[in-house]
């Protein structure tokens, strides 16, 4: 399926349904009429297809399918190519050829749209402005843009992240609003993003309910400052600057690396989170067993030092293929902690087997670190009493791409499961020092002794 | 119903005058290179309309670059053909970045021109080329990446080269074709990692040529021994070589040059 999607957007999709057609039609030529004349369209097909098994394991971005590209356009040729040669049997057939270029010929148009006379537009201008001024008061400030809608431009301010949440036209403006706070609210990002940026903004397009400051005031103490506002005479359009005041001592006491380590460790609920308890591991342990029976093998010393209350899991995508490898190293010091070193390019999960956490909020901090193309993610092993199925919940532990890590990780567990959680590793080397886990309830007793 | 027909008639007359049109040099050549300034501009229209921004893949490419530039190859991971280029040539970050998407652009122009030689080739027509070439300057991910500092234009370079000597070796099996394919191969490894289906693509082709009764067994085979004994050499002579000729020639070279 990725690699479906992934050749559909690559190729752009009325070229990816030509291609198939393409196939199709030449296959369908070729059992008709006989091979002669489809040779070398034929071994295209068989280069093709070979490419695209061969991307199967090795493919996480779009960037992967582009080579399928040559030989695609290729086959896009061969439909043009079947439908003009049988134009005997079928005259009608030139006409959907033609289309055919056509069609794909006007996917040019699209860059050149964005290269029309376009009216200025000195939000943007403006916008970029404050932004940057803000940004200079204190060098390197991290600052984050939250843009909901449509912004009509490409904003320019640099070193700075922008993420974008896009208005379903279905939506009402009130409800979208009212659901983005609910939805912010809730994976408490806001809350998040304060710990890892200096200052966050809000855009937003068309006027915003006042339900939306409500909610907001509501759920983070404060309504939006106003920074700027810019109206324009166009079905009441206009574009609010909004500058997220920060007003949680608590967030603003975790801003700080050393003191957020030190309040996740005396509040911490995980059992070993610092891996300071350890215990031997045999070639008999359950889970070194499994591993075993998986094909890896997994040491050669009989016995094995491993953090008590952790074990590999591998039943999750953890696979020995001809081009998959791991290693795993535990190492013990005196002054920095113990750390949990992987190295892999296939998925290997460390989980916390300790006392499962009951449903809640919470929040986790994992640090440690990570080598510049690593892909890894912290989980949650969501299981309903009684029931076998576990459900993961995902979050992303590397948001950036810097050497040492120091994630705060919101999440939550439903009603009536208990959740475990994990550490995923996808690719690359990740040595983690710490995982502590502390119910959000701790912050906000936190916030209310600060604020009394 | 004689109306329809004779409508479907000169359809079919219409579509036989295009492909002559088409097919004469004059109007193909013409055809051909405005086809390529085509795939050009938009290239260029479209590095202009990102207002030079890096992405983040870029930027990594260039940190390497620096870093390799400045400690030599033996402490830089996996030196890629762009990073090699990169490495070999660089002055400073600013330069280094016109010279790859320069480079790139290159490559990106020259898979235009490629994809019509694969087009002819493949359907033994003018026209089919000039298909496949509009389909090839116009695809919106190669327009991306046309003046971008990624692997991928290159990569793609080597790739469409080595599938248009596939299609030439079905055409007139010959040894120095299979020794060029070889060279193509390990260009596209030294690419991209994944590049290492590049060598399977000679193989494949006189599979199928064998299994479609394109050429006898003994053909293919004496194609295949010269491929893979031809790849076997090349991959060492890279792997000895590599290292030495960066770390000896082009490191000397570039510390000697000014700026």
């Amino acid at each position: 399926m990725i690699l479906l999607h992934g050749f559909f957007s690559t190729l752009w999709g009325p070229m990816g349904v030509s291609v198939v057609v393409g196939i199709v039609l030449m296959l369908f030529f070729v059992v008709w009429k006989g091979i002669r004349g489809w040779e070398l369209p034929l071994l295209v097909l068989v280069i093709f297809l070979f490419c695209a098994v061969w991307r199967i394991p090795l493919i996480n971005t779009e960037r992967y399918t582009l080579p399928l590209v040559i030989p695609g356009i290729l086959l896009m040729t061969a439909l043009a190519f079947a439908l003009l040669e049988f134009r005997k049997i079928l005259p009608i057939l030139p006409v959907p050829t033609v289309l055919l270029i056509l069609v794909v010929a006007l996917a040019v148009g699209m860059p050149f749209k964005a290269l029309r006379p376009r009216k200025e537009k000195p939000h943007l201008t403006e916008i970029t402005r404050i932004i940057e001024a803000e940004r200079q008061t204190e060098d390197g400030q991290h600052i984050l843009l939250l843009i909901f809608g449509n912004l009509g431009g490409v904003l320019q301010p640099d070193g700075i992240d922008i993420h974008n949440v896009q208005i379903s036209k279905k939506e009402s403006r009130a409800r979208y609003y009212a659901q983005a706070v609910v939805r912010l609210a809730k994976t408490m990002s806001l809350w998040k993003m304060h710990t890892c940026y200096d200052r966050v903004f809000v855009v937003c397009m068309e006027d915003p309910d006042p339900v939306f400051q409500n909610d907001w005031a509501a759920v983070y103490g404060e309504p939006l400052k106003l920074r700027y506002e810019f109206l324009t005479a166009y079905r009441d359009r206009g574009y609010r600057l909004y500058e997220v005041p920060r007003t949680s001592a608590a967030s603003a006491i975790l801003r700080d690396p050393e003191v957020r380590k030190s309040f996740f460790r005396e509040h911490n609920l995980l059992g070993n989170g610092d891996f300071s308890e350890v215990c031997a591991v045999t070639r008999q342990t359950p889970f070194v067993k499994k591993i075993a029976d998986k094909g890896y093998s997994f040491f050669k010393e009989k016995e094995f030092r491993f953090p008590a209350q952790w074990e590999f899991n591998p039943d999750q995508g953890f696979r020995k293929h001809f081009w998959s490898f791991f290693r795993f190293g535990f190492q013990e010091t005196e002054a920095k902690g113990n750390s949990c070193n992987m190295t892999s390019n296939s998925r290997v999960s460390l989980w916390h087997t300790g006392e499962p956490l009951p449903p809640g909020r919470y929040a986790a901090l994992v640090f440690g670190r990570s080598s510049n193309d690593t892909i890894a993610s912290f989980e949650v092993a969501c299981r309903k009493e009684n029931r076998e199925r576990i459900a993961f919940r995902g979050y992303c532990l590397l948001p950036g791409r810097e050497d040492s890590f120091d994630t705060v990780i919101p999440f939550e567990i439903p009603k009536d499961c208990t959740g475990q959680p994990m550490l995923s590793l996808y690719r690359g080397i990740l040595s983690v020092s710490g995982v502590f886990v502390v119910p959000m309830e701790t912050f906000e007793r936190k916030e209310q002794d600060d604020n009394e | 119903m004689v109306l329809r027909e004779s409508l479907l008639s000169r359809i079919s007359r219409s579509a036989d005058a295009v492909e002559r049109f088409f097919s004469s040099p004059t109007v193909s050549a013409v055809t051909f290179w405005i086809i390529l300034l085509y795939g050009a501009s938009l290239r260029l229209v479209y590095r202009l309309m990102s207002n030079g921004k890096i992405l983040r893949d870029e930027y990594t490419y260039l940190k390497r670059i620096a870093v390799a530039a400045d400690a030599g190859l033996q402490n830089s991971t996996s030196p890629n053909f762009l990073i090699f280029l990169g490495t070999v040539f660089y002055r400073n970050p600013e330069q280094t970045e016109l010279l790859l998407r320069g480079i790139n652009f290159a490559a990106s122009l020259a898979l235009i021109v490629v994809a019509y030689f694969l087009g002819r080739e493949v359907f033994n027509g003018r026209w089919a080329g000039l298909v496949t070439m509009l389909f090839a300057a116009i695809t919106p991910d190669l327009v991306r990446f046309g003046c971008s500092m990624m692997r991928e234009p290159l990569y793609l370079l080597i790739f469409a080269l080595l599938l248009l000597q596939c299609v030439l070796y079905w055409k007139s099996p010959s040894c120095v074709r299979a020794l060029f394919c070889c060279l193509l191969s390990l260009m596209g490894l030294w690419a991209r990692y994944e590049g290492a289906e590049l060598f399977f693509f000679l193989p494949l082709t006189l599979f199928t040529g064998v299994l479609l009764r394109r050429f006898p067994l003994r053909t293919a085979l004496t194609g295949l021994a010269v491929f893979l004994s031809g790849s076997f050499l090349f991959i060492l002579l890279f792997l000895l070589l590599l290292p030495v000729y960066y770390q000896k020639v082009w490191l000397k070279f570039t510390t000697h040059l000014p700026g």
